[in-house]
């Protein structure tokens, strides 16, 4: 049964959220709101995964991020804030127990991403975070078709999302992804950003293209949503009416969501974003409001 | 009031926060009429994917060709396909800017079935407006499936 999570108001906007995720934004005009509804934290640098298109470019020589420093930036967010929590391998990170359990008091939405190569390690941690109501929802970035962990943990949850990369993920995962029970997919668009810059190829390019003609194939499937890249990317916009795209299209980058990097303890738009502020130079709240004299990305 | 509606899913987005959702069927999608009104398609850049604005688009090129009998053949054979078509009367208010280059796409959607219903009711055919002068800075170039009409300027 769905049920109410949180509900605040934030500048002229409302924002209602469920329990199974599901995000209500109610506003006259124009939103001008005070503080992100989102914010992507990237908690270490360190990953053993070896993924040679990682945006992040972590490695085993990859350093964590200070998470007391962090929960200080954070503490004038209010209850019902999503954080996205990830790395580098966040899972490795000695502190997350103790930061999940933090922001929980605080009342923050945590969300975890996590590699599906790391399930098997670290599946008895992340059942306890779901048991224990420290996470709501749970991203896996899907890389083989061995589902067994994963059946395992939807088990405990149902806000379970599927992260899929258009460029590296061949398409026809989705087929087998929707006989998983409640199946939900991300597609992300392809980062020409850190490793995957060098890593760019003509393989990519095909695989964008199978992926721009899969997509209105899979709709009616299972819940299907994008990040603003693969929007771009793929032409999501494309598939949708002008009523449809109006009521479900979120925003853009860095107009209710902001990005931090704990590890170098700063403050950017988005995880592909090249300026980027320090802790010392600004508070979080004063950051975001800098966003209208930001360029888009 | 405006609402927007993220249905379903937490934000875990590990890299640009954001997620919209689809959750409908689709294929080609007939619909039950069509209205071909008149428009003005000037230099500046644009993506026409509305089946309305491609009806529009298709309608004012032929207008400024004057192919009104290959527009009246498109009514007929929609027709035959159960569809109602309306168009605008006032024939002159409409605008292609360099549209007597557009020929060969008149003539593929024109001459061909199949290519006509792909264009006006395909979620994948879109027309792309612009000119050479365009800076238009585009991080990643893919070339996606659709038939290219290079209509010169």
């Amino acid at each position: 049964m769905k049920t109410i999570l949180h509900e605040y108001n934030n500048g002229n906007t409302h924002v209602t959220i469920l329990n199974d995720g599901t995000k209500i934004r109610s506003y006259e005009r124009t939103p001008n709101i005070l503080f992100p509804e989102t914010i992507d934290i990237k908690i270490t640098n360190y990953c053993d995964m070896g993924c040679k298109y990682c945006h992040e470019q972590s490695t085993k020589e990859g350093i964590h991020g200070d998470l007391s420093l962090l929960l200080y930036q954070l503490k004038d967010l209010p209850p019902g804030v999503e954080i996205a929590i990830g790395g580098g391998n966040p899972l490795s990170h000695p502190d997350l127990l103790f930061f999940l359990e933090k922001i929980k008091k605080q009342g923050l939405i945590a969300n975890l991403t996590v590699n599906q190569g790391h399930l098997k390690s670290y599946l008895r941690s992340i059942s306890y975070y779901i048991e224990e109501d420290l996470i709501k929802g749970l991203g896996i970035s899907v890389t083989n078709n061995n589902f067994t962990y994963i059946k395992s943990l939807l088990e405990l949850s149902e806000n379970i999302v599927y992260h899929l990369i258009a460029g590296v993920s061949k398409v026809s995962v989705v087929e087998d992804l929707i006989t998983l029970s409640n199946c939900k997919i991300l597609i992300l668009g392809y980062k020409k950003f850190g490793f995957g810059i060098d890593y760019y190829n003509d393989s990519i390019r095909q695989n964008l293209v199978e992926w721009y003609k899969a997509l209105s194939n899979l709709r009616g499937k299972c819940v299907i949503s994008f990040d603003n890249l693969a929007i771009q990317q793929l032409k999501v916009e494309r598939l949708f009416t002008i009523e449809g795209w109006e009521k479900f299209y979120m925003g853009d980058d860095f107009t209710f969501s902001m990005y931090i990097d704990a590890v170098e303890k700063k403050y950017a738009p988005t995880s592909r974003s090249l300026e980027r502020k320090s802790f010392t130079e600004y508070s979080l709240l004063e950051f975001f409001s800098m966003r209208n004299n930001y360029e888009r990305i | 009031m405006i609402k927007k509606i993220r249905h379903n899913v937490f934000e875990t987005n590990s890299s640009s926060t954001h997620s919209i959702c689809i959750a409908k069927d689709s294929s080609l999608t007939i619909p039950k009429e069509i209205h071909f009104g008149t428009g003005e398609f000037g230099w500046e850049r644009n993506s026409l994917r509305s089946m309305y604005s491609k009806a529009s688009y298709l309608y004012t090129g032929l207008l400024y060709n004057n192919r009104m009998t290959d527009f009246f053949d498109i009514v007929g054979l929609l027709e035959k396909e159960g569809i109602t078509v309306t168009y605008d009367s006032h024939k002159d208010e409409g605008y292609v800017d360099h549209g007597y280059a557009l020929g060969n796409f008149l003539n593929k959607v024109c001459k061909d079935k199949e290519s006509l219903m792909s264009y006006l009711f395909s979620d994948l055919s879109y027309i792309e407006t612009g000119n050479d002068n365009d800076d238009h800075d585009v991080d990643i170039v893919v070339d996606y499936p659709h038939e290219i009409f290079y209509k010169g300027n």
